[in-house]
């Protein structure tokens, strides 16, 4: 049960720790930039990726806090762990053979390529979601960018206290993992149930959304950084 | 059409869910300006007649054979636009009607739907403010009563349909409430409200029905003698338990939600065992985060806990409780299998007549009663639990308050967290969480 908590609650805070806050304040235009940026470091320069992963943590940091940055790395971490201890495991099949530097660049890449994708998830503003279907005629369909939101962190804290809850009742997590996910699909049927003229109506107008100057050009910034790295190296 | 003044006309002949309860033969208007009580016992059918009348019975794959005029519009073919502008609809589950994600994506959304764009102003006459910038599924169920009944205000719609509206509000809040319950009457606005405790309403003499096993057994003006004739009140008068030991110790404890502010600041308590503690204090307060590490659900971001035994914390939404997907099978685990014990805990509990039906359709008060049950078969040394008189009939309440003294007597520690002034005075202690400035500043013991 310890273990599964954790991860829980190290993706819970890796994903859902903050609301309209930080880089998700940043102009949509500097966000479109450093995704287009992460996304060119990755394919066209994937073997120096690496690299830019300093400049993720400190943007983690300006975004989200140490806190946020501690689960993110924890997160991401597990995911290099695994991937290269399966390429370590393989090594030693004599399958294919690996020196022990690209076991660790597999680990390092396989952070980086995960922080990024936590980044952007991060970044990504449900409101200016919202804000864009409305424009783009798809006004029905805007609702549900903040129901998303708000499902998956809901779920998610139900998932998890029904957990607790099983391992005061002595439970195991195996026995638990079921009642705990029909409280998840419970959740939705109550949200339909309470919401159901409201999500059968659109929205007239779109929703004022906060930006930033300076984390707008924090991010034009790291965008900039991250291609000179990947460049220069 | 009807052009008539009143906001809501049922003629339900027969409604329910297939193969399951049924409520029949019910009609009333509620015109503007009026107000409409709906009281009975737990299962009675009070959310089956909200859900026919709201049209979300069909969410529910439910029936409804007769008519809901709601403004004058058929609900079995209007414009879903017109239902809308029409009702607000306030369930007694509060935190299942948010959408945004939080408060302020969520007030700026319900005006979005108006055609208004949202701005500082609608937050601090809501008095939001200070919660616009709060993720949603971090406010207590108090808080998100509060964010709803603000929603309702700035909708202007003209009828209000409310769930026991009171259940997870504070004393100063159920005040509000009250008044702003009065002045949207002077407004012309028609208000069906289900609430356990219609003596709270008295002044406002509302009509009222009384249902019973899904049907109307009275259905006319305000009456006391009615309403006490149908009331079971609980007794306040007995002797205070004294503690037999201690079950749990808190010293120095603090707690911060992740991303958030210390919630809970330098807390020391002794859990007594034998003796039954509420938990008391104003929405936001912690209460509930308090249950949770006690019982350890929660860690202490700082702090020691001692435990001597098992415990078992009940939630506010006693979904998230359960193992099993019906009450039989929920109580045969909890009694090891023991057919006949689980079968005198149903009788004992008045759950007998529900035990085959899956968890999830049963009534608010039919789920706490069941989780209960459970956690009374289990037999665990401490019992935590939320608002466990939460929407709850005079009958219903006396039953779960006896069961926890009965708990208590037997030398267990049962700690609640409570609005309800019925289970505050069968309690041996009262702990009280005091907020100023949205800050924990103390917490004093009183018994």
């Amino acid at each position: 049960m310890g273990f599964f908590n954790w991860v829980l609650s190290i993706i819970y805070k890796s994903m859902f720790l903050t609301g309209d806050s930080g880089l998700r304040r940043a102009h949509v235009l500097s966000k479109l930039v450093f995704t287009i940026s992460l996304i060119l470091v990755h394919v066209v320069y994937s073997e120096k990726s690496i690299a830019i992963l300093p400049v993720l943590i400190v943007l983690g940091i300006v975004h989200a806090g140490l806190e946020w940055i501690i689960a993110v790395l924890s997160l991401t971490g597990l995911v290099g762990v695994y991937l290269a201890s399966s390429a370590y495991l393989l090594s030693l099949t004599g399958l294919y053979y690996m020196a022990p530097l690209q076991i660790l660049t597999i680990a390092l890449r396989a952070t980086t390529v995960a922080m990024s994708i936590i980044l952007l998830f991060n970044i990504i503003s449900p409101i200016e979601l919202y804000n864009l279907l409305h424009v783009f005629g798809a006004r029905h369909f805007s609702t549900y960018t903040l129901l998303l939101w708000r499902l998956m962190p809901l779920g998610l804290k139900n998932f998890t206290d029904s957990l607790a809850v099983g391992y005061l009742k002595k439970e195991t997590t195996v026995k638990r993992i079921p009642p705990a996910t029909a409280s998840i699909i419970e959740s939705g049927w109550f949200i339909e149930e309470y919401n159901y003229w409201r999500l059968r109506v659109s929205s007239k107008t779109h929703i004022p959304v906060t930006r930033t100057i300076i984390h707008t050009i924090i991010l034009l910034l790291s965008s900039l950084t991250i291609l000179l790295i990947v460049k220069i190296i | 059409m009807f052009d008539l003044p009143s906001v809501l006309i049922a003629n339900i002949i027969r409604c329910g869910y297939s193969g399951g309860f049924t409520l029949r033969d019910v009609k009333f208007n509620v015109n503007e300006g009026e107000i409409l009580l709906i009281t009975g016992r737990s299962g009675s059918g009070k959310t089956t007649l909200v859900r026919a009348v709201t049209g979300t019975m069909r969410a529910l794959d439910g029936y409804v054979e007769g008519e809901v005029y709601l403004c004058g519009r058929s609900i079995k073919n209007a414009d879903p636009e017109d239902i809308y502008k029409c009702l607000t609809y306030i369930p007694q589950e509060p935190w299942y009607a948010i959408i945004g994600y939080t408060v302020y994506a969520e007030i700026c959304h319900i005006l979005a739907l108006e055609g208004y764009i949202c701005s500082e102003v609608e937050f601090a006459i809501s008095n939001l403010s200070h919660l616009a910038n709060r993720l949603t599924y971090t406010l207590s169920a108090g808080e998100t009563q509060r964010v709803l009944w603000s929603e309702a205000l700035l909708k202007k719609n003209k009828l209000l349909v409310l769930d026991e509206p009171l259940v997870y509000l504070d004393k100063n809040a159920k005040s509000y409430i009250k008044n702003v319950i009065e002045k949207a009457l002077g407004e012309d606005v028609g208000i069906l409200l289900v609430d356990h405790d219609p003596l709270f309403w008295e002044n406002l003499e509302p009509q009222l029905i009384y249902l019973r096993d899904g049907r109307v057994i009275y259905y006319g003006k305000w009456s006391r003698s009615i309403v006490e004739q149908y009331s079971t009140k609980t007794s306040t008068q007995r002797e205070r338990r004294i503690s037999k030991g201690v079950y749990a110790e808190l010293r120095n404890v603090w707690f911060k939600y992740p991303g958030g502010d210390y919630v809970l600041k330098n807390i020391d308590m002794t859990i007594e065992k034998g003796v039954l503690t509420a938990i008391v204090g104003p929405n936001g307060s912690g209460k509930t985060t308090l249950l949770k590490l006690a019982s350890g659900v929660l860690k202490p971001s700082r702090g020691i806990i001692v435990r001597h035994g098992t415990a078992i914390y009940i939630p506010e939404n006693p979904l998230l409780y359960f193992t099993m997907p019906t009450p039989r099978e929920e109580l045969l685990l909890a009694s090891r299998g023991d057919e006949l014990k689980m079968l005198d805990i149903a009788e004992y509990f008045n759950i007998k007549g529900i035990l085959d039906q899956p968890l999830a359709k049963l009534s608010s008060g039919e789920r706490r009663r069941v989780a209960l049950a459970s956690a009374y078969l289990s037999g665990f040394d401490a019992y935590f639990i939320d608002e466990p008189t939460g929407g709850l009939d005079y009958e219903s309440t006396s039953l779960v308050l006896s069961v926890l003294e009965e708990l208590a007597e037997r030398d267990k520690a049962v700690v609640i967290a409570t609005h309800d002034e019925r289970a505050v005075n069968k309690s041996d202690l009262t702990m009280r969480l005091e907020l100023k400035n949205h800050e924990l500043k103390s917490m004093s013991i009183q018994g």
